[in-house]
């Protein structure tokens, strides 16, 4: 209950503004190697999320903002240099990186092993869908929405995979997840993926569109 | 050079997700400033959870405060209730011939009885129990949502919550099973509310109604409650999605007639034509065979059971538990069962009257 709470406040944290003046405790020889050896790691996470290209260098300050409130939170649970601390961090940086989705023209391509007929039902594999998922991927508007709408997991799975486009293997390594359940979560957001495109394929959306 | 001088086998490699984290480095990242950005926020957060406890702390100091203070003045009326009860007691006390025999401290109802008077008198005016339904979000096919019951009886004489039994009407899967009623009551209660939570899954899209049957105190009797809610909703999900009934590895052959059924709510290769008491559960969608796996609720982690798709291809899975709802984890593909086991769980789904399944000739010659 107070974790919850306390996940509310922390979420309107703006640790850039923090004074520099507040006195600071010194970092626990296991936490310090675990921030030295995965926080360039995960701001490259993060920012894989919000701007693969890497051409906005405010996505690089933003992507260090979020690290540095996931590593301060590792810090206040004493997460060790483990790789279930990474795991732990990694949930949370995934967590923090879903409202970075967010510019209208930001394009998603799929990792390498993963095509549209894993997303997709086939009677929505139109050519155009096709080509288009294949080269510049998919919105992030669509992923957005579908990952709005599965449970914690397969969020992170699905952020993971088609907004950092990384492998299967690698979330499930990066997440400590089993493959089953990695494509299980994926399969999740498939699910989200169709439903909300064959809603936006009925008549009256269409006729809009026309 | 010296680092060039450890052998290999004294640093353990790195693990995968070393690996993956290490190949997302960000170039240019500052590690002294974003160390020292780490302390001070976690300074400041640690700060915050003190201020936060110590006003959580506070608060409920205060809620406490209040509600001693209102459970005080409570008190007191009772006292003046009691007393002036007490009052009118006495005063029959002092009526009772001596032949009857009382012991010094008894209950209100012994006396009556005693005296041959007629047992509990009705309650004057009954306040039905009400229940409202709802669910948290949107439903879909598969997906496991919950119903909230949330009832309030002003006079509620069960000792427990009201027993639930739930229609959730759909198409192929079998009712949950009604809960038992309780005992009757012989006396009126106090007002209690409280709050039933049931999870489930559809198999299938459209339009549904859930029928609640609330029942405190048996259902019966002069205190018995027995009310029913509907909550209708729609199922949202994509419609023509095979139904695979998932089967116990303890029903032997695999093709024996009534060991396997599929079907289609938009009229599929083959029709479940009853619905089965045993498969009351979604198991879960398995996306690659394009089909939604239906499975008994008494099923347990790690019965293996076969799922046998409308292309006469086979999966076997190994039941896993995912949260509180149950997962599969595929073993093989095959028809032939994976090794000997030893489950039990019984099976019965009535075979289709229109088409003979294309397994189900074959039961008799299989090894």
């Amino acid at each position: 209950m107070a974790t919850n709470g306390l996940a509310g406040e922390w979420a309107e944290m703006d640790t850039a503004n923090v004074s520099d003046d507040a006195p600071t405790v010194a970092l626990p020889a296991g936490f310090a190697e675990l921030l030295d050896r995965s926080f360039a790691g995960v701001v490259g996470l993060v920012r894989r999320v919000s701007d693969p290209s890497r051409s906005d260098p405010a996505s690089l300050r933003a992507a260090v903002d979020i690290a540095v409130e996931v590593f301060a939170w590792a810090r206040i649970r004493n997460l060790g240099d483990t790789d279930a601390g990474l795991t732990r961090v990694v949930r949370r940086a995934l967590d923090r990186s879903l409202p970075l989705l967010t510019r209208p023209a930001h394009l998603c391509p799929l990792p390498v092993d993963l095509v549209p007929a894993d997303l997709l039902d086939a009677d929505l594999l139109t050519p155009e869908t096709v080509t288009a998922w294949s080269t510049v991927g998919l919105s992030s508007q669509e992923l957005r929405t579908a990952l709005n709408d599965v449970d914690r997991n397969a969020r992170r799975v699905g952020l993971a995979t088609l907004g950092a486009q990384l492998t299967l293997e690698d979330t499930s390594a990066l997440l400590d997840l089993r493959g089953d359940e990695a494509l299980d979560a994926l399969a999740e957001v498939a699910e989200q993926l169709t439903a909300h495109r064959r809603s936006s394929l009925r008549p009256s959306a269409r006729t809009g569109a026309s | 050079m010296s680092e060039l001088l450890v052998p290999d086998s004294i640093a353990a490699p790195p693990t995968r997700s070393e690996l993956v984290i290490d190949g997302l480095r960000e170039p240019g990242v500052d590690l002294v400033a974003a160390r020292h950005r780490v302390e001070v926020a976690s300074t400041a957060l640690r700060r915050r959870m003190l201020l936060t406890g110590a006003g959580v702390l506070l608060a409920a100091v205060i809620v406490g405060l209040v509600i001693w203070t209102i459970g005080r003045v409570g008190d007191d009326v009772e006292t003046v209730a009691e007393e002036s009860t007490t009052t009118v007691a006495t005063s029959t006390t002092f009526t009772i011939p001596e032949a009857v025999s009382v012991t010094p401290v008894t209950t209100s109802s012994t006396v009556p009885a005693a005296a041959g008077v007629a047992p509990p008198a009705e309650p004057t005016s009954r306040s039905p129990l009400s229940a409202q339904l709802s669910v948290a979000r949107g439903v879909s096919v598969g997906a496991p949502f919950t119903l909230a019951i949330d009832w309030n009886d002003a006079d509620h004489a069960a000792a427990a919550a009201p027993s639930v039994t739930i229609e959730w009407n759909d198409p192929f899967l079998a009712a949950a099973a009604a809960e038992p009623p309780d005992a009757v009551c012989s006396a009126a209660g106090s007002p209690r509310a409280g709050r039933i939570e049931r999870a489930f899954r559809y198999s299938t899209p459209g339009p549904r109604t859930i029928r609640v049957r609330l029942r405190s105190c048996g259902g019966t009797g002069p205190f018995g409650e027995d009310v029913t809610t509907e909550l209708p909703l729609d199922v949202g999900g994509v419609a023509g999605v095979p139904l695979v009934a998932a089967v116990d590895s303890g029903a032997g052959d695999p093709d024996a007639a009534g060991a396997v059924r599929y079907a289609s709510d938009t009229g599929g290769v083959e029709t479940l034509a009853n619905r089965s008491d045993a498969i009351d559960q979604v198991l879960r969608r398995d996306r690659t065979r394009r089909a939604t796996v239906l499975i008994s609720s008494a099923w347990n982690a790690g019965d293996v059971v076969l799922l046998r798709f409308p292309d006469d291809s086979c999966r076997w899975a190994s039941l896993g538990t995912e949260g509180s709802s149950v997962a599969a984890v595929l073993t093989q593909q095959g028809c032939q069962p994976p090794r000997p086991t030893t489950t039990t769980v019984p099976v019965s789904i009535t075979a289709p009257s229109t088409t003979t399944p294309p397994s189900s000739t074959t039961s008799t010659t299989s090894p």
